[in-house]
């Protein structure tokens, strides 16, 4: 994994752009969390984290219309401020903070699509740098292929940001 | 530093299209169902439709606000239910013709639903129960006359 290049999205945000990519990872996200053929297949293909698991219960398809409702949800509290407080969109990610010269943290999707998850760096001159996105899965990243891909993508990122010296204006 | 405004416009298409986006998905997903349990393609529902196939790109990607007489045109080609009202899985009041005001193409679709709704009624009434009484045709009439008091009467009331 490499990082292609570094998008300002906003004054204090920013997001990944990863070779091979045809997008930074939020234009991404945005593009496969809405589309629901997408989201269909992702979630057939994850039958065996979702049932039984921490989503045990709700049905392939009724995720595909949660997720996609919950990004509508998620685009209405942006589009209210929440990019104001990115201290209150982004949580600390916990884990080894030894991994991480910078803070890794990450947004957590509300109760009807917590499964979603936004993965950014927050550097000490409190700029976001959104790493990636997955749907978690498994209780720890670590126990799903794309979640720990996300924790490879965050290193890799904090590591580009600190030596690029990307927070000096 | 490269700077990028794109994903604005997707979140504030995202946030326009949030009162029926989850329905759209949920027909999109229907749709792509019956094409899988049925070893049909896009390609081929595009010609049944007679629409181009980026259209049923647009459509099983849930991102085409489809009109109450699209769905139905849909559901006669693929020959199985995609929404309904009664079940709330699409209300009429999230279809385009009403969000645009299109008030009488809403309602042909609201006279769509009706007819569904008075043969399913006349089904259960003289097909699965082909002894019942003439008699039971005044019944029969005062239940669809139920019905569509109950339906015109829901949208009058939305309309005002």
């Amino acid at each position: 994994m490499v990082v292609k290049e570094v998008i300002q999205l906003e004054n204090d945000l920013y997001a990944v752009h990863w070779e091979g990519d045809d997008d930074h990872c939020f234009n991404e996200m945005l593009n496969k969390y809405t589309d629901a053929e997408w989201l269909k297949v992702y979630f057939k293909d994850n039958k065996g984290f979702i049932v039984p698991g921490p989503n045990s219960g709700k049905y392939l398809e009724d995720m595909v219309y949660d997720t996609i409702d919950g990004i509508g949800e998620m685009s209405e509290s942006i589009d209210k401020g929440d990019l104001d407080d990115l201290d209150g969109l982004f949580i600390p990610l916990g884990g080894n903070k030894a991994n991480y010269y910078y803070a890794a943290k990450k947004y957590k999707g509300g109760t009807h699509f917590q499964w979603i998850r936004i993965y950014a760096i927050k550097d000490d001159q409190d700029c976001y740098f959104i790493t990636g996105y997955a749907c978690k899965f498994s209780q720890s990243m670590q126990g799903h292929d794309d979640t720990a891909n996300e924790l490879k993508k965050l290193q890799i990122a904090d590591s580009f940001i600190k030596t690029n010296k990307l927070n000096i204006p | 530093m490269k700077k990028d405004s794109t994903w604005k416009f997707k979140l504030a298409r995202i946030k326009s299209s949030r009162l029926w986006a989850a329905d759209m998905a949920r027909i999109a997903v229907r749709i792509l169902n019956y094409l899988e349990d049925n070893g049909r393609s896009q390609r081929w529902l595009a010609d049944q439709l007679g629409v181009s196939p980026q259209q049923i790109t647009k459509i099983v990607k849930g991102r085409q606000n489809l009109s109450w007489g699209k769905i139905k045109e849909i559901e006669a080609v693929i020959d199985i239910k995609l929404a309904s009202i009664k079940d709330n899985q699409c209300s009429t009041h999230q279809s385009a013709d009403y969000k645009s005001g299109d008030w009488a193409n809403h309602m042909y679709g609201v006279f769509v639903y009706l007819t569904d709704e008075v043969e399913k009624v006349k089904h259960k009434e003289f097909i699965q129960k082909p002894t019942r009484q003439p008699d039971s045709y005044y019944d029969w009439d005062m239940g669809v006359g139920l019905i569509v008091k109950d339906i015109v009467g829901k949208e009058l009331a939305q309309k005002a």
